[in-house]
């Protein structure tokens, strides 16, 4: 599954969660019925899975744990976890639902501020391997191309585009 | 060579003290082996280089030796305490959510080891949990695990659970101090994102300095094949 986050799809997630917890405390109902409210979500194969597990007779709280690991955002690993805690000692799941939705809207209106923040400077370190780039190449068109250029350009561009990817998993 | 050795073998003792030590020991130890490896590496320093002996360039090197340990030593320590403070507000929202929601303490403490990331402090949290579930003792559980962590975060973890466990629950003033935490949890993805920023800008400089190199090469050469005609 896609690692994102901070575009207000948990926060979302969690809010419908919590309004079908608030119907009927049951996990098999509240799973079953944001996954027709919200099919093509973030999580929606996770939900599918679920249902499929579940009607096949496995037991929710098992049916969760063998896809947890399939969760890409650590939050939402947490929150699944503590939905699996509950359901075994038949806990109140509204309660946990509306904690979490208010967590999760703190978090991810922070990512976006944190998104907001790097993206100048990611834009700046886009034009400057390309730029970097386009001047190699036009070095080995004029015939100037020599071989220590080589091995300064391929470590530096891999190492920078290594770290942007990293910066860009992490923040987006 | 020898630069990189000594950066490296102090590294590795520093490894090994923080992963096999008490840390009640730890401040002590730390102190004492900075300081004997400071000295150690300042007269490895002199006696390498006494034959070319140049009084500043000596100190300088001696100063970036202790420029670059003290700031390895101050990441080393700045990631463990942003993990153990991610990890224990993990722990602390767990054990309250689940208090929250009306499941008894023995349940919960059998569950823990489910929250946690780390492979090493789960499969600890899964015995101690395990042993807890044998004979109840709980402050043999607090005991076993405080060892691992800052004492001064871990206190409200086992103020939490000594609560519960005790005197059943007391919602409000738990749900006050998992606010705080999860403020600090906050704090520290805004400290990512402002990390993030300042590497995105010296990679970029980075790229720039190539550039520079690059396209200066060829006129500083024949900047040089101009003064041998000239002169």
């Amino acid at each position: 599954m896609l690692k994102r986050e901070g575009r207000g799809e948990n926060t979302e997630l969690l809010g419908t969660m919590k309004r079908w917890a608030a119907v009927d405390n049951n996990v098999v109902f509240v799973f079953r019925k944001t996954y027709q409210d919200k099919g093509g979500m973030l999580y929606g194969d996770f939900f599918e899975n679920f249902i499929l597990r579940v009607n096949s007779g496995i037991e929710p709280s098992e049916a969760i744990a063998m896809d947890i690991r399939k969760i890409g955002s650590p939050f939402m690993r947490n929150v699944m976890i503590n939905i699996q805690s509950v359901i075994e000692n038949n806990g109140d799941l509204l309660m946990i639902l509306s904690k979490f939705e208010h967590e999760a809207f703190k978090i991810e209106k922070t990512l976006l501020g944190n998104r907001i923040k790097v993206h100048k400077d990611r834009t700046l370190l886009l034009l400057m391997i390309s730029i970097t780039g386009m001047a190699y190449l036009r070095l080995h068109l004029l015939g100037l191309h020599q071989g220590w250029q080589t091995l300064v350009f391929v470590p530096v561009t891999l190492l920078s585009v290594w770290y942007y990817g990293r910066i860009i998993r992490e923040s987006y | 060579m020898l630069l990189v050795q000594f950066l490296s073998l102090s590294y590795i003792l520093f490894y090994f003290i923080e992963k096999k030590l008490h840390w009640k020991y730890l401040e002590k130890f730390e102190a004492f082996a900075s300081a004997a490896l400071v000295i150690w590496g300042v007269l490895l320093m002199v006696v390498t280089l006494r034959n070319f002996l140049d009084p500043l360039k000596t100190i300088l090197r001696v100063l970036m030796v202790l420029w670059l340990f003290f700031l390895g030593k101050k990441t080393l320590e700045n990631q463990r305490q942003e993990k153990s403070q991610v990890m224990l507000y993990e722990i602390f929202s767990f054990i309250n959510n689940q208090l929250a929601a009306g499941l008894r303490l023995e349940d919960i403490i059998g569950n823990i080891h489910r929250v946690i990331e780390d492979k090493k402090m789960g499969r600890l949290f899964r015995e101690r949990g395990e042993i807890f579930k044998e004979n109840y003792d709980l402050e043999l559980y607090l005991v076993e695990l405080g060892r691992h962590f800052d004492p001064e975060e871990f206190f409200y973890v086992a103020y939490s659970l000594r609560n519960g466990f005790n005197l059943g629950m007391q919602q409000e003033l738990l749900s006050y101090q998992q606010e705080i935490m999860f403020n600090n949890y906050i704090g520290i993805i805004i400290k990512k994102g402002d990390r993030n920023q300042i590497k995105l800008f010296f990679i970029a400089l980075v790229q720039a300095l190539a550039l520079i190199i690059f396209v200066s090469y060829p006129i500083v050469i024949e900047l040089m094949g101009s003064l041998d005609y000239l002169y």
